[in-house]
């Protein structure tokens, strides 16, 4: 099992209520879904205080990169020590 | 004189240019070569000098958007002395877009906002040349309406048009800033065209249209804040000083006050 670092940032880290997690996993599947175990209800319920609803898991209404590239470049690939998950609200405005 | 430096007067670069039938923006390099600072710069010296002032009179910047971030860009860079602005934006002012941007007043509504952009550029600084174009950015024309730039400013409110531009970008071999905000949150990025950037964030095949923006809504503040460092972005870039943030996607969460930094693609 690989022991990766999660790293939330802005609202999503607001709403988890932490800015970072370790986990262990030996996929990047398995990691996102004791991603979404640990914090899918906090940031869904964090924003529908604000009236907003979030649909599906978090990887389905986030930015999620693996070690700075987007997760569905990179879907099968096994995790190693030391890897990084990023955790984001998509932002596109202007 | 300005204590140890030689100024020259707006009224002063007119009439050179009238008599020596002379762009503006020539008259001031000249007037720079020689040591001689135009008076509207004079606070620009002490960080960029003299030599970075030319650069920028000589630069051709594109901003791609004339809303909420296109519009303090554009209004920094003119004021920066950026000599020739390109404008690209096919959209026009509405009532919701007073809150942010900065050039949508109540007597412009369903204006054009790029028209709109380069009237406030010739009336903060008639020197700057500027080109707008009203239709939309798409992958088909985005080379035809970039090239000639050497720096392309991200304005823009959605991802599929961010990447037409930096594919755009990277064939034209120029460097693209992006800059994306969302409520109180916004993002920064320059990305050069050998650089991960975008493509690596967002995913080639089905990048979201649009992110969390269109619930949370964008209020006054952020979009200035993050559209102040892609200029500052670009100001790096033409003058060669400083370092541009490339290869790390910066995150400003305007709550609390902290920026984090993503190294990408690595």
């Amino acid at each position: 099992m690989a022991k990766v670092t999660v790293r939330l940032y802005s609202l999503w880290q607001m709403y988890a209520g932490t800015e970072t997690a370790r986990l262990e996993a030996d996929s990047l599947a398995e990691a996102l879904n004791e991603i979404e175990d640990m914090f899918g209800a906090k940031l869904r319920e964090g924003m529908k205080a604000k009236g907003i609803v979030l649909d599906g898991k978090i990887e389905e209404f986030s930015l999620v990169l693996l070690n700075g590239t987007n997760i569905k470049q990179v879907p099968d690939t096994a995790l190693k020590d030391g890897d990084t998950i990023h955790i984001m609200p998509p932002l596109a405005g202007g | 004189m300005d204590g140890e430096i030689s100024v020259i007067s707006i009224e002063a670069v007119r009439e050179l240019s009238r008599a020596r039938h002379q762009p503006l923006t020539e008259v001031e390099v000249m007037a720079l070569e020689q040591g001689i600072v135009p008076q509207r710069y004079l606070r620009n010296i002490g960080t960029i000098g003299t030599e970075g002032q030319i650069r920028l009179l000589r630069s051709h910047v594109a901003v791609v958007g004339a809303g909420g971030l296109g519009g303090t860009i554009i209004e920094l860079l003119a004021r920066q002395g950026v000599g020739h602005i390109t404008i690209i934006d096919d959209d026009h002012f509405a009532e919701q877009n007073l809150n942010r941007q900065l050039l949508c007043t109540e007597g412009n509504i369903g204006r054009y906002k790029a028209r709109v952009a380069a009237a406030r550029v010739r009336r903060i600084n008639s020197a700057v040349r500027v080109t707008v174009h009203t239709e939309r950015l798409t992958v088909d024309n985005a080379s035809r309406l970039l090239r000639g730039a050497g720096v392309v400013l991200d304005g823009l409110d959605n991802l599929l048009s961010r990447l037409a531009v930096e594919k755009a970008c990277r064939e034209l071999k120029i460097p693209f800033v992006h800059g994306s905000i969302a409520g109180f949150c916004g993002q920064l990025m320059t990305v050069y065209p050998e650089d991960p950037g975008l493509q690596a964030i967002y995913s080639a095949t089905s990048p979201p249209e649009t992110g969390i923006e269109t619930r949370l809504g964008n209020p006054a503040t952020t979009p200035a804040i993050i559209a102040a460092l892609e200029v500052q972005e670009a100001i790096k870039i033409i003058t060669g000083i400083g370092e541009p943030v490339r290869n790390r996607l910066l995150i400003f969460d305007l709550l609390t006050g902290e920026v984090h930094s993503i190294n990408i693609g690595r």
